[in-house]
């Protein structure tokens, strides 16, 4: 090895990679290009069952203007350099900040972190890529504008641009995060900066207020794709309602996913909740309360009888569902009196809400989460097992109880036949459910390191042969998901790929385009 | 030869072989930049702190290091990730010698990158309730340099503990004419070459069976390293606790005592032994030294 580099570029010799990093430190400085080991490798650790080798950056950019980066990309396509862009890089179980693949320059955008615009009539604001959850409510905690964000798990650390634009998900009535995007600034391969909606509109003011502008609609293939570089992202914010209700719905037994999701569904789409309603298996939730090591040890998942304990030592129920209302105090009394009686009509239910279980942890950090407060309590769960191995497996299934209880029953088999545990959890959308599941596995380990790849193989080829769809995954599974959807969809990816970005320098493998 | 005597000196010395031997003073590396002016202990508030900090506090006693700052966070850093926020920017310069459990450390990693800092090796460290291994230590380094597997190695081997250590290079070390390894008595080394060249140490068990605990398919494409000193070295019978010799291996790195620098891009251990300590209780943590 031996080289000045710990990773090249494929395809790119030494000679040339020396020439290109030359060129990016012209235009950001020397203090702004990143090659030696020790300043790459928080970059390189990932949480999957592949060689951190395997992802291994060749540099870091750290940009921090819209001009910088169209002379990056001008530099890439001269050198035909492969950049990797993040704008913080907290994908955790979906593969940490390290690029999909070896030898990729990182392009970290964490210094463009301007807040824009945030209006609080209109309820939007507009920010660059590196603006963090944490940056943008204390920033209108300052301003003492009543507006709420809607954040992931890990909000306080990540951004509403990266998880937009990777489709994550919150837990307030705009959960959904990206159908509450409005407007981009995208500089494409070629150097050009686009606009989308209204934005392309010299004078416009409202980018941030009509989503459609004209002609067909952009935005969308700038998410989980590599076809330009989101250098502004505007959102809509949620006015602060004057009153919120948190509250759990606890159930004894796994089979009452049934009852749970059919009795949520109507009232989800009516809007009486309203928010992204969280159904929580009780290995979801215990980390927060417990180790694994204080129930079980030696291999194999964990047995229901010590999931049974773990309900009864943190009174947990096996399925924890999480929700609240929003609006007036006589809203919230209207819609309380429609879920209580929703819920109370089998037996099954036990209704909490912050006077009983205020001072839960896990109710804590729901509750947080469903007011768009700044919380990372969710992440105990990896000190579950702990060992620094997490994937997450995110099928989509219909609102439909049996369904659900197939997608459950489906990967317990499948978790249990590697040894591993179904932490997992349900979140409610507008008619689909988000199954996600946290593939927990102790890295140290090389016979379970194994397992949890072939594992999470399976778990994607046996849901696909289903019908089941990922709806995001690691940088290690990329393309193997995108081999799910089939031949077509693959094609025209790929199309607007080479239309787009001939030379291919915008993250390739991104949700297995190339 | 003699550079590669020095190099294995100086890696056993500095996994407390003077302390056995009664002979003083630590031999540092050369380059500026692995010498810390400033260290702090960072405690994330997991339930191996004080002996971890124990362990650290042993080496800075050991080479002299008088300037060791303690910080401690309670509650971990998924309560309050706005202090280490805080730390990380207060402390631009220092080397930070930080312990914590799985959780936190996926929050620091993410946190110091974005201060700006500089990863000099993270490691994760697991007693597992398993006769086959009931140790297991995996590091990610920057460079051989900073290698820290071979300081716990040798602490390690005296007691009676099966071990694993793997450590994977960032930045290999420039090859040499012969190919040189760590090595101990009671080890036998190989090396596979290659552009992932490996080196493997073994005690107690053959190739065969350490890269099966490795993980690795197959004892094809090893070839022996030949011990390259001569014998009168041995490890210290005064190993601590394996928490604290974690802490006292990481630290010995971080203030910069030099390790045996190997020329491939991954190493490891493996240790089996005979009539092995009781089974003990699972326990997991990260360690970290990180310039900031």
């Amino acid at each position: 090895m031996a080289s000045k580099f710990i990773a090249l570029p494929k395809g790119v010799s030494e000679k040339t990679f020396e020439a290109a990093i030359a060129e990016f430190r012209s235009i950001l400085g020397q203090d702004s290009v990143l090659v030696t080991a020790e300043q790459l490798a928080p970059y390189i650790k990932t949480m999957m069952p592949v060689p951190d080798a395997d992802h291994t950056p060749s540099a870091a950019l750290q940009a921090t203007t819209v001009e910088q980066i169209q002379k990056i990309v001008a530099v890439c396509n001269k050198y035909k350099v492969p950049i990797w862009m993040i704008s913080t890089g907290r994908n955790f179980g979906y593969g940490s900040a390290a690029p999909a693949e070896r030898g990729q320059v990182v392009l970290d955008l964490k210094r463009m972190n301007r807040i824009l615009e945030v209006d609080p009539d209109l309820c939007f604001a507009l920010v660059e890529p590196g603006v963090t959850y944490k940056q943008l409510y204390d920033y209108i905690q300052e301003h003492k504008y009543p507006l709420w964000l809607s954040c992931p798990a890990p909000s306080a650390i990540a951004g509403p641009t990266g998880n937009t634009l990777d489709r994550g998900v919150g837990y307030t009535p705009y959960g959904e995060h990206f159908l509450f995007a409005c407007g981009m600034e995208v500089v494409l391969a070629n150097g050009e900066v686009l606009r989308t909606g209204m934005g392309s509109l010299p004078k416009s003011n409202t980018w941030q207020v009509f989503k459609w502008g004209y002609g067909p609609y952009l935005d969308g293939i700038f998410t989980q794709s590599n076809y330009g570089i989101v250098t502004k992202f505007g959102f809509w914010l949620m006015p602060a309602p004057p009153a919120f209700k948190p509250f759990v719905i606890q159930y004894e037994n796994e089979d009452d996913i049934v009852e749970i999701v059919e009795t949520i569904r109507p009232l989800r789409i009516s809007g009486v909740i309203p928010n992204a309603i969280v159904i929580a298996h009780a290995l979801y939730e215990a980390p927060t309360k417990a180790k694994r090591s204080d129930y079980v040890t030696g291999p194999g998942a964990i047995t229901d009888d010590a999931v049974r304990q773990i309900m009864k030592d943190h009174k947990l129920g096996v399925w924890n569902v999480y929700a609240a209302l929003y609006g007036t105090q006589e809203q919230i009394d209207v819609n309380w009196k429609i879920v209580t009686d929703a819920f109370s009509k089998s037996g099954k239910a036990k209704v909490l809400t912050e006077q009983e279980a205020g001072d839960d942890p896990a109710f804590q950090y729901r509750a947080a989460l469903m007011r768009g407060d700044m919380t990372l309590k969710e992440f105990s769960l990896y000190n579950w097992r702990g060992g620094g191995g997490s994937m997450w497996f995110a099928p989509v299934s219909q609102a439909r109880g049996s369904e659900t209880l197939k997608q459950m029953a489906m990967t317990k088999r499948i978790l249990g036949k590697y040894g591993l545990d179904y932490s997992g959890e349900f979140i409610v959308g507008m008619r689909d459910m988000h199954h996600i599941v946290d593939v927990l596995y102790d890295k140290t380990d090389p016979a379970m390191t194994k397992a949890a790849y072939q594992c999470f193989d399976e778990l994607l080829t046996e849901f696909s042969n289903e019908g089941y769809g990922t709806y995001r995954v690691n940088t290690a599974f990329m393309d193997k998901v995108a081999h799910t959807y089939g031949p077509v969809q693959r094609h025209v990816h790929e199309t607007l790929k080479k239309a787009l970005d001939p030379n291919g320098i915008l993250a390739p493998g991104k949700s297995g385009i190339r | 030869m003699e550079i590669d005597r020095r190099n294995l000196m100086k890696g056993l010395l500095a996994g407390g072989a003077l302390l056995a031997l009664g002979t003083p003073s630590w031999t540092f590396a050369d380059e500026p930049a692995r010498k810390a002016k400033r260290c702090l202990l960072f405690l994330g508030d997991s339930n191996v702190d004080d002996r971890f900090g124990n362990g650290v506090r042993a080496a800075c006693a050991e080479t002299g290091y008088d300037g060791l700052e303690t910080m401690k966070v309670d509650g971990g850093l998924l309560s309050d990730p706005g202090t280490l926020v805080s730390l990380l920017e207060q402390t631009k310069g220092a080397r930070w010698i930080a312990v914590m459990d799985d959780a936190s450390a996926a929050v620091f990693q993410e946190l110091a990158r974005t201060a700006g800092g500089r990863l000099l090796s993270v490691g994760s460290h697991a007693s597992v309730n398993d006769q086959a291994c009931s140790l297991r230590h995996t590091w990610l380094t920057a460079s051989s340099a900073q290698g820290v597997g071979g300081f716990l190695a040798s602490r390690l081997i005296a007691a009676r503990e099966s071990v694993s250590i793997t450590e994977s290079f960032l930045n290999e070390s420039p090859a040499t004419s012969k190919p040189t390894g760590w090595s101990a008595p009671g080890f036998s080394s190989y090396r596979r070459a290659g552009s992932d060249a490996m080196h493997l140490h073994c005690s107690g068990l053959s190739l065969l069976e350490g890269c099966a605990q490795l993980g690795l398919t197959g004892g094809e494409g090893w070839t022996p390293i030949p011990p390259p000193i001569s014998a009168g070295e041995r490890v210290s019978r005064q190993s601590l606790q394996w928490v604290e010799s974690v802490g006292y291996a990481v630290a010995a790195s971080a203030l910069g005592v030099q390790s045996t620098q190997e020329a491939c891009s991954t190493r490891a251990f493996v240790h089996r032994a005979y009539n092995p300590n009781p089974l003990r209780p699972t326990q997991r943590f990260v360690s970290f030294v990180m310039d900031m």
